[in-house]
């Protein structure tokens, strides 16, 4: 595991580094600016010379490829690195601040840093979510499998929610044949309907009744239920 | 002949466009400019854009 991962490191770096060289010897790219240029530039640009932009963004591409080596390490593909430097050197152009005192170079660099940053962290984030309909390899007969194929649900929990809601019906077919005042008791100390469970004592108080009368009202309900279930074989 | 400009990344002509900017060698509109800048890592257009410069840096 080791000597693979060392092994990796040492291609993803060799990498980086001819791609920088090639960028650098490359004469397409011309060299950077130097604080005098960069001043001098900025002044036209000031000064209303559409050109001057043109030339601080070509002038600084270097950067971004000097930028994108620093990130070698993360594995992330170079080439996807470098346009996202670009991007973010064009932010730099369009947002800079003469006034603010810092060189243009500098301001450039922390942007283009940023938005790499960004990315990495984007796809950081979407590493961890994973969509159910992702391929997770193929069977037998190589058919791609995805996850939402081999998860599912235990047997029992969806059986015993089927009875259990089944059951419930027929308990409620029961209750709605009680008497009213039955009916009332059971529903207020189950919470049949609202879910709210009340005490013989709260019953009785909302009833006008005595907490006795509610419990025999209660035994003689759940009495007449048993039978009634008894007679149809449960 | 008269040469038209386009904007390399919209294809709109920029013929009375003052503020465009050469990415690449190629114009970028004061539009996709705008755009760009505005635009997030996570945004579908931001990939459009990411996979353009690629194809410039490595044409």
């Amino acid at each position: 595991m080791v000597p693979e991962f060392a092994a990796f490191a040492a291609i993803s770096l060799i990498n980086g580094l001819l791609l920088l060289v090639s960028y650098i010897t490359n004469n397409t790219f011309p060299q950077p600016l130097s604080e005098e240029e960069e001043a001098k530039y900025l002044e036209l640009l000031q000064k209303g010379e559409e050109n001057a932009r043109n030339v601080l963004a070509e002038r600084n591409l270097r950067l971004v490829a000097h930028i994108v080596k620093k990130f070698d390490s993360t594995g992330e593909d170079n080439d996807d690195l470098i346009s996202i430097g670009t991007i973010g050197l064009i932010k730099a152009i369009n947002t800079y601040n003469r006034n603010k005192g810092t060189r243009l170079a500098t301001y450039a660099a922390r942007c283009i840093e940023n938005e790499i940053l960004m990315h990495l962290r984007a796809i950081k984030k979407n590493r961890v979510e994973i969509s159910l309909y992702d391929s997770i390899g193929v069977d037998k007969e190589g058919n791609e499998i995805s996850l939402i194929d081999v998860l599912g649900t235990d047997a029992e929990v969806v059986t015993d929610l089927v009875e259990s809601n089944f059951e419930q019906r027929r308990l409620m077919e029961k209750v709605l044949r009680l008497n009213k005042r039955e009916k009332n008791v059971l529903e207020m100390r189950f919470g049949l309907f609202h879910g709210i469970k009340k005490t013989q004592k709260e019953i009785a108080r909302k009833l006008g009744i005595s907490r006795s009368y509610v419990s025999r009202i209660e035994k003689r309900a759940l009495s007449k239920l048993v039978k009634e279930f008894k007679a149809e074989g449960c | 002949m008269q040469v038209r400009a386009m904007c390399g990344f919209c294809g709109r002509d920029i013929a009375d466009d003052a503020g465009h900017l050469l990415v690449l060698k190629q114009i970028m509109c004061s539009d996709c400019e705008r755009k760009l800048v505005g635009t997030a890592v996570d945004d579908d257009d931001y990939k459009i854009f990411m996979e353009k410069i690629k194809k410039l840096w490595f044409a």
